[in-house]
């Protein structure tokens, strides 16, 4: 079936194209192409997902995963101060890494996801432009631009390549100009439950977003053919029009609405699932992935997708004992659904999900909450996943250590490049796609930390 | 004079013909002039300069109807029929001058008139906020406070706040009341507020008890210097980025910056409060310095009083006050010579543009310095700049920025004589996911650098990269709901707005003059008044076209429809999306 040039993908082709055939500053074009994953003729097994739950405001990681033996405890509890949780409540793990550690008591979930080899641990993973010591810091030799600061700190995160602009694109915006056939119809390779990100934005393509609660249709459209065709034709003027913000509000609106009735049919014919999401926002958003990867057939989706999903909340200055605990629980118990319902859809070995987080937290304590830092352990689940371990090192927690900059802020040993090479190498990148997308990924010992089979 | 700005933007907005894969039809712009597409595509250069552009001087006679329009969009919620008619009779100066004068409207009021003695009732401030919004006379202030509460961001979301919806209120009003005074009381007025201080954690911040290994909360400390004053790097008058020999920008402050400045603001709790951390509390008076057992004087327990060095340089000697060290502290900041560009250009993007050009930002910028950071000044110079009144005319397509899904809703209401009864303007925010005060996180509804890469177009380290902060809140799943509303309100305005899936049920609208031209043999007069009113005169002869064509497929003898459907086609278009 031939549909009409709708997609956001390809009027943004067209703008990038036209900027590099005049200005010639970036090539990017030349790497341009498709990798025959274009939706409609790939088979139903061979597909693959990243599912990006961005834990925003600061992951307080040091009260996710610690150490419980008497040692390290002992060292936690002396920087942790009032908010140490008790190391009887902790929920013990044992990572086939070694050593002896316990998540924080809101998380069974995990510690389930964890004991079946489910889920992994990345530890002390941040922003790095090279590998770091607490001398480069001091000297402030190849640190990243304005560490700790929330909005910097999550530009680049999503960027995966910490002094790389915004306006090259977040990493999985940059795979998908990379990996997607951008003149397939259907579903885009990126998709946000979350609203416009960085994160799915390349230079050549973007994501479809989608409200948790299913795509929202023009009702001026719907309700007259007649002022649906004015309407489509005032929008194609916008795109064709001078100016270029109106040009990608027009291209958005087309997108939404031609692709409107197709998802919701798309997700309304959907079986009904047997497993039960928590009724949480990212409960919700999980569940609305869940649909989209389970009608992937009926949207023409492409083989490989990444999903984008926002949690807010874990910036905790304050009261932060209870209210990490509530973040962790909802994030446990969703992930444990969203895990449930692959295994039921049996894509539990083709969708693989992970955290992203602006920064780690201070060790200490600023009374009753922690304040910003850099490195923070990170999560990776799903049925790819060599799981029940922890990769990368464990920070000395000791403060002062050759890790700790003041405060219990540690300097991460492993970097987000690595981190997200290791997810696109899996998703199907070449180690071409991925020099081209994590450039300083030759500055570290690995451009795989080995967590994906 | 260096056009590269508009040059690359205009050459980036003609790319779909330049490619060859627009899908039919080439643009008609409005604004294009003479610059033919392909000439342009080819001398497209490097990366632009900041340099600025030769500015015109602004036409020595009254505004036409249209750019009275255009003012009123950048000065107000939106223009009404009567302010449009003001402008135009009176001159922006002089509209300008009233409207420094206008009472200030008061939120609390209203809030409390609906809900008495109820602190929580969301419903209520949104109903506060729109009622003003859409009806209050002074409008000038009730914009500027709305840009600010953009800058000196709190939010009911990701905070205990959505409890106190009275003190939110409480916090909206000091905004309003500070919308034309001075930055430096503003500032101070935002740091005491319990609101902001529960935000930031400042409320209740203790000195640090070393011997328990404790610190000082970070959080105000941070982001009043990253967001509220002079951000992460250093700026240059024209709002222009400092950088070193390497091309470095050079950062503003350091952490220990934020941890000295985190101690000097220890030791502040409620009014009255008997117990530091605990109150009692008071969400609609300021902040004092916590005085254990009544002390008049000296430094309270849970003050810092040892000595800090702040940003820039300012030492606080050991022994002063909480209050003393407040002072000093705000002082540092607010004479840093990073706050007169950081707060001019935002305010500039808020109201008129995205990306203003640095000789803009610095015409502003100078006289938020000269006039000693006073904010009416400063909203004077940013309304009255050639740039915000003929920016588009020799910028092009490099002017302009997009209306929030906010604005969208008052500026229909606001054309449209929307009132609502009894004080119920309930809130559509469930339909266009932004109401005031409830942001995400202090860092706004979107980022002031969130550019579609598209815009960039790989120019990877221009500093003067074109954004469009708006657009963040503009994709696939929040436009068509944005525009269900607004064809809800049109489509069906004879009677109440009606809206499928949220509580917008008492707003009217009234057509009177639209539905009369409608009337007309011709719909030529509609849509030119649609034009000017929703527009500023800015619609360009397709959008034109495509309307009347529209149009002349109703009942000639439904006159009312016509006059509806002709709005919410206007209003809906990407093109008026864009606010120029």
């Amino acid at each position: 079936m031939n549909k009409p040039d709708f997609s956001r993908r390809r009027f943004l082709r067209c703008a990038a194209q036209a900027a590099f055939a005049t200005a010639g500053t970036y090539s990017l074009l030349g790497s341009l192409r498709g990798l025959g994953l274009s939706s409609a003729n790939a088979a139903p097994g061979d597909y693959r997902a990243l599912v990006c739950v961005f834990l925003l405001g600061g992951n307080d990681s040091l009260n996710l995963l610690v150490p419980r033996d008497a040692a390290g405890y002992a060292t936690y509890a002396a920087g942790r101060r009032n908010l140490a949780l008790s190391n009887a409540s902790l929920l013990p793990i044992s990572p086939l890494s070694g050593g002896d550690y316990g998540l924080h008591p809101s998380v069974p979930g995990l510690r389930d996801m964890f004991a079946a080899g489910r889920l992994a641990f990345l530890a002390n993973t941040g922003t790095l432009l090279a590998p770091t010591t607490k001398a480069d810091y001091a000297a402030g030799h190849n640190l990243p631009r304005n560490l700790l600061s929330h909005n910097d700190q999550q530009t680049q995160w999503m960027l995966g390549q910490p002094d790389s602009e915004p306006s090259r694109g977040g990493w999985a915006g940059r795979l998908s100009d990379l990996m997607m056939d951008s003149s397939a119809d259907g579903l885009a390779m990126n998709v946000s439950i979350s609203g416009t990100n960085l994160f799915q934005t390349g230079a050549l393509t973007t994501a479809y977003s989608m409200a948790a609660s299913g795509p929202v249709r023009y009702e001026a459209a719907a309700s007259s053919s007649q002022r649906a065709a004015t309407l489509a034709a005032i929008r194609q003027s916008a795109v064709n029009g001078n100016h270029p913000f109106a040009a990608y509000l027009g291209a958005v609106a087309r997108e939404s609405d031609e692709l409107a009735a197709r998802v919701g049919g798309a997700l309304t014919g959907a079986a009904p699932l047997n497993t039960v999401f928590p009724a949480s926002q990212l409960g919700k958003q999980l569940l609305a992935v869940t649909r989209l990867m389970q009608s992937r057939t009926q949207l023409g989706a492409p083989s490989r997708q990444i999903f984008f999903i926002g949690m807010g909340g874990f910036d905790t200055h304050d009261a932060h004992l209870a209210q990490h605990a509530n973040l962790l629980a909802d994030l446990s118990a969703s992930l444990k659904a969203f895990d449930g319902a692959l295994n039921e859809l049996g894509m539990g070995q083709s969708v693989t999900t992970f955290t992203h987080s602006d920064f780690g937290r201070t060790l200490t304590s600023n009374g009753d909450g922690t304040d910003h830092a850099w490195g923070s352990h990170q999560m990776v689940m799903g049925g790819a996943v060599r799981g029940g371990t922890i990769y990368g090192q464990m920070p000395d927690l000791r403060l002062g250590s050759a890790d700790d900059l003041i405060d219990g802020r540690f300097i991460p040993s492993t970097a987000v490049d690595q981190y997200a090479a290791t997810l696109g190498k899996w998703l199907g990148a070449s180690s071409s796609d991925l020099n081209t997308v994590f450039p300083n990924l030759n500055r570290f010992a690995s451009a795989d930390l080995g967590f994906m089979a | 004079m260096n056009l590269d700005l508009a040059i690359r933007t205009l050459a980036l907005a003609l790319c779909l013909p330049i490619a060859g894969c627009g899908g039919g039809g080439s643009g008609t712009g409005d604004s294009g002039g003479n610059l033919a597409s392909r000439s342009l595509g080819s001398s497209v250069p490097a990366p632009r300069s900041c340099a600025g552009i030769a500015t015109p001087p602004l036409p020595d006679r009254k505004p036409t109807r249209a750019e009275a329009s255009r003012f009123l969009t950048q000065a107000t919620f939106g223009p009404t029929k009567s302010e449009m008619s003001r402008v135009a009779s009176i001159g922006y100066e002089a509209w300008m001058k009233r409207q420094f004068t206008q009472r200030a409207s008061s939120h609390l009021r209203l809030y409390r008139a609906r809900s008495p003695r109820e602190p929580r009732d969301p419903r209520a401030r949104q109903s506060a906020w729109w009622q003003i919004a859409v009806t209050s006379r002074d409008a000038l202030r009730q914009r500027v406070a709305f840009a600010l509460s953009e800058i000196f961001v709190v939010s009911e979301q990701g905070s205990g706040l959505y409890e106190n919806q009275e003190g939110l209120t409480y916090y909206y009003d000091l905004l309003v009341n500070g919308a034309f005074g001075s930055y430096r009381e503003l500032l101070e007025t935002v740091t005491l507020s319990p609101v902001m201080g529960s935000y930031l954690s400042m409320l209740s911040n203790p000195k640090p008890d070393t011997a328990n290994g404790l610190r000082s909360d970070e959080n105000f400390a941070r982001e009043v210097m990253q967001l509220f004053s002079i951000g992460t790097v250093q700026l240059n008058l024209d709002g222009t980025v400092k950088r070193d020999a390497a091309g470095n920008a050079l950062p503003t402050y350091t952490q220990d910056d934020i941890v000295n400045l985190a101690r000097a603001l220890t030791g502040w709790s409620w009014k009255g409060a008997s117990d530091f951390h605990l109150g009692p509390r008071s969400w609609t008076t300021q902040m004092t310095a916590f005085r254990p057992g009544g002390r008049i004087d000296g430094p309270g327990e849970f003050h810092d009083t040892g000595a800090k060095t702040l940003v820039g340089g300012t030492y606080l000697p050991p022994g002063l006050t909480a209050e003393q060290d407040l002072e000093m502290a705000l002082d540092a900041l607010a004479r840093h010579p990073n706050v007169p560009p950081f707060i001019s250009r935002q305010l500039i993007q808020r109201l008129v543009t995205s990306n203003p050009t640095p000789d803009y930002v610095r015409r502003v910028a100078t006289v938020f310095q000269t006039s000693g950071g006073n904010l009416g000044s400063t909203v004077q110079a940013i309304l009255l700049d050639p740039e915000a009144r003929l920016g588009p005319d020799y910028l092009g397509p490099a002017f302009g920025k997009v209306r929030e899904p906010l604005l969208r809703m008052t500026q229909l209401w606001r054309a449209f004589d929307g009132r609502a009864s009894r004080l119920r303007f309930d809130s559509p925010r469930d339909v266009v996911e932004q109401s005031a005060v409830s942001a995400p996180s202090v860092f706004n509804f979107f980022s002031p650098t969130h550019a579609p890469a598209f815009l960039a177009r790989g120019v990877a380290a221009d500093p003067c990269a074109p954004v469009a902060p708006e657009l963040q809140l503009a994709h696939e799943s929040s436009l068509p709901r944005a525009d269900n509303l607004i064809f809800n309100a049109m489509a069906r305005h004879r009677g109440p707005t009606r809206i499928t899936d949220t509580g917008v049920h008492n707003v009217r609208i009234r057509l009177t003059t639209e539905t009369r031209l409608a009337k007309q043999a011709t719909q030529d007069a509609l849509v030119e008044h649609l034009n000017v009113l929703l527009m500023g005169g800015r619609m360009d002869a397709e959008l034109r076209s495509q309307v009347t064509a529209y149009l002349n497929t109703l009942p000639a003898g439904e006159p009312d429809r016509r006059a509806a459907e002709a709005a919410y086609l206007v209003l809906s278009s990407p093109q008026n999306l864009v606010q120029r």
